[in-house]
């Protein structure tokens, strides 16, 4: 149990005097002032907050970490301590919580979202005969650039003392909180200091009559933004959902560049397309091999009867090539190059916005080109030659690619058309894709294994090789029986009454 | 959630304050510790400045008709509780022998604190009788203190025997010397062969120190008032000799908590 309030003036003088405030309240033992730092750990998608809990902790130089995971508003919680900020829910020491927020982050890693340094007061309150009653703490984050200073305080009752606390609680709230308003205070500092959401997918606000170059240059800074949100994470190796997000955000970039041709000029377009696939082609190993280690184990064991040792060899083998490429990626993310696109990228969005590099629809209504583009590609998808594509994985793959570059242009200019039919045309659309990834996946697999084992040298490829060609053909196996769903989805999603959905939606208000 | 009860059939060899010591070195240890004080006489709870609750019929704990979180008392020390002993536990081994399976009662009534506390310790009385097999039954293990003396090394032997007997695991019994005195040939004789005899004795020993006897005019653990002094380090090693025992982790205990 636990009550929590903010304070309006946050100023140290401030501090100090509701410090000796609430130290005249009972018989008060006060510890030094000691400096920490307040973390708060989530996920980077926020998934203990989406689930409604608090993971905080005070962390102090050369001392144990205590921390503590809490419901929302929640006014106790678990607790525990240990020597180092975790970076997965498994290695929390405590089993239970750990297998929970297991469940809860799927083995996202856990990272501090918010870290402030603070100044930490803590009191005892005592009673006439030095029993401890409540335990005091009181916060103040210090004021940074033009973000005001903050300060918090939280009193906790011992257990069984929850009465003569509230009796001295009553005191206060007449003289030191009399200003206070109960507040959480993690929620408060999240708000204050933790910036804005991560989302992988913001939601641009556009306006329809706007003209396309401006539009374009929000959602590409927007976008920018997703990808320099994530790059840590890359490099660092914290987790594989960094690069998937950045990888659907440079997707979208340059679904967007293509699609809209005519917004940028010629040459900012090339330049832009070139710079892009030169990232996507530095990003596409490690995230293929990323894929395909997940899925590994999943084939192994259906696969059955295969010798430990050779398992054991092609899993690691998986592993090493994938360090390989994580640490290529990190070599790019760090080079001259990509410094020099991360530098140029937010100029081009100021000048695209204020009209330079614009092409002949760049000053065209957004609305006219989105409709244009929308209208182009879903041309493309529903008179996709299937036959081709039943044979040949390439084929395939090129419909793929349709497919996703309709959805980013959905999903990126969705405010521009009703909620409820483009909801329902990306649902449609998502069917398809889905089961033609799993089809390509299968695929990227098979020739993933094939070309990491020709790279052995002889003596390590023969003990994996029986185990490679077992795995060959079970996935091609898999792969043609993938098709037959493809063939299904893609007929749906071609048929009249799915249709429909996307002619209503491209249809002129 | 681990158990462990401090446990001797024989009085005045030290349970208590091994329970106290042990309980504020799991909560200095980061270890939500509770400490249930099960003997009537009300030692441990005098040590935490925490007053004897009122007597209660002990049949209406048994029967789960009160709930033991309520009388649960928190103590002057972050993340140490302390259930505290009543004289109605005296009655105790007649209220379970009047109920079926009473040998797993004291279990029963732990298992909602599970999720509450990772380490509880069992102070209790000296005897051995329905209780004392609750206790065999709720905890993981059992910390037995033994004075080097040959009476106190008997009735150590009789408790394992007790426990052979009745099949009630005696792996559990984890014993240790406890009140130690260097300068007698007798205590440092005793030592040697009872560890020689019993493997499973810790390698930690409290020794006898007046320390032990001021934590009554303190009315706080040895750790709280004298934590640099050697009765202090004794019960620290002996914290550090159990938990690898038990598998618990010690933690950092943070001198300036």
């Amino acid at each position: 149990m636990q009550w929590q309030w903010q304070l309006a003036e946050a100023s140290a003088a401030a501090c100090a005097a509701l410090v000796e405030a609430l130290a005249r309240v009972a018989h008060t033992q006060r510890a030094p002032v000691r400096r920490a730092s307040w973390i708060l750990l989530d996920t980077f998608d926020e998934r203990l907050a989406d689930a409604g809990l608090v993971l905080e902790t005070l962390q102090r130089p050369r001392a144990a970490i205590d921390f503590r995971l809490r419901a929302d508003h929640a006014t106790s919680g678990e607790h525990w301590r240990a020597a180092e900020l975790p970076r997965r829910p498994a290695e929390i020491p405590r089993p239970r919580i750990a297998a929970r927020l297991a469940r809860l982050c799927e083995d996202r890693a856990l990272l501090p979202l918010c870290r402030v340094p603070v100044a930490l007061h803590v009191l005892h309150w005592r009673d006439a005969l030095a029993k401890r009653i409540a335990e005091i703490e009181i916060l103040r984050v210090g004021a940074r650039g033009e973000l005001p200073a903050l300060l918090f305080v939280a009193i906790r009752p011992v257990r069984g003392e929850e009465r003569a606390c509230a009796r001295l609680l009553r005191v206060c709230r007449r003289d030191a909180l009399a200003q206070a308003r109960p507040v959480d205070p993690a929620r408060a500092l999240r708000a204050e200091r933790g910036g804005p959401a991560y989302r992988a997918k913001p939601v641009v606000e556009l306006d329809p009559a706007a003209p396309a170059g401006a539009a374009l240059a929000n959602l590409f800074e927007a976008y920018g933004e997703v990808l320099w949100a994530n790059e840590r994470g890359i490099v660092e190796d914290l987790d594989p959902e960094f690069l998937h997000d950045f990888r659907v955000a440079l997707r979208s970039l340059r679904s967007w560049t293509s699609d809209l041709r005519k917004v940028m000029s010629r040459a900012a377009r090339a330049r832009v397309k070139d710079e892009l696939a030169t990232l996507n082609h530095a990003t596409g190993r490690l995230r293929d091999l990323d894929v395909l280690g997940a899925a590994l184990p999943g084939y192994l064991a259906a696969l059955g009867g295969i010798a430990p040792d050779a398992a054991l060899r092609l899993t690691a083998l998986v592993a090493a090539a994938r360090d390989e490429a994580q640490r290529a990626l990190a070599a790019h993310l760090r080079s001259r190059e990509y410094r020099q696109f991360r530098r140029r990228w937010p100029r081009l969005c100021r000048q695209l916005a204020a009209g330079r590099h614009r092409g002949r629809d760049g000053d065209a209504p957004l609305l006219e080109v989105v409709r244009a583009a929308l209208r182009r590609r879903r041309e493309e998808v529903v008179d996709f030659d299937w036959t081709r594509a039943e044979d040949d994985p390439a084929v395939l793959h090129e419909l793929r690619k349709e497919c996703k570059k309709l959805r980013y242009l959905l999903e990126g200019f969705q405010r521009l058309f009703d909620p409820a039919r483009c909801r329902r045309a990306i649902a449609e659309l998502k069917q398809v894709q889905t089961a033609m990834g799993d089809t390509w996946d299968l695929h990227v697999h098979h020739a993933l294994l094939e070309s990491l084992t020709a790279e052995l040298p002889a003596e390590e490829a023969r003990a994996v090789l029986p185990v490679v060609l077992g795995l060959g053909t079970r996935l091609s196996a898999l792969e043609h029986a993938h098709i037959e769903l493809v063939s299904r989805a893609y007929a749906r999603f071609r048929a009249p009454g799915v249709q429909r959905i996307y002619s209503r939606l491209l249809e002129r208000p | 959630m681990i158990v462990v009860a401090t446990y001797n059939i024989k009085g005045g060899v030290g349970k208590t304050a091994a329970a106290v010591n042990l309980a504020h070195c799991a909560s200095r240890a980061g270890h939500r510790t509770l400490l249930w004080d099960l003997d009537p006489q009300g030692a441990a709870g005098y040590y935490y400045r925490i007053e004897r609750a009122a007597s209660e019929d002990p049949a209406r704990l048994l029967d789960k008709k009160r709930d033991l979180r309520e009388a649960i008392r928190g103590t002057d020390y972050p993340l140490l509780d302390l259930l505290p002993a009543e004289l109605g536990h005296r009655n105790l081994d007649i209220a379970l022998n009047e109920l079926k399976k009473p040998t797993k009662r004291l279990q029963k009534l732990l298992a909602p604190l599970a999720d509450d506390y990772d380490l509880v310790i069992l102070d209790c009385a000296p005897h051995l009788s329905r209780v004392s097999e609750n206790v065999f039954e709720a905890a993981d293990w059992l910390l037995v203190p033994v004075i080097p003396t040959p009476l106190s090394v008997r009735a150590y032997r009789q408790l394992r025997e007790f426990a052979t007997a009745e099949g009630l695991a005696p792996d559990k019994l984890l014993p240790f010397f406890s009140m130690v005195d260097r300068r007698r040939q007798l205590h440092c004789e005793l030592v040697r062969a009872f560890a020689a005899e019993h493997p499973e004795v810790l390698r930690s020993f409290i020794p006898y120190t007046s320390l032990v006897e001021k934590m009554g005019e303190q009315r706080a653990p040895v750790l709280a008032f004298a934590a640099t002094s050697p009765g202090a380090r004794a019960f620290l090693a002996l914290w550090q000799a159990l938990c690898a025992r038990i598998g618990l982790p010690c933690g950092p205990i943070d001198a300036a908590a």
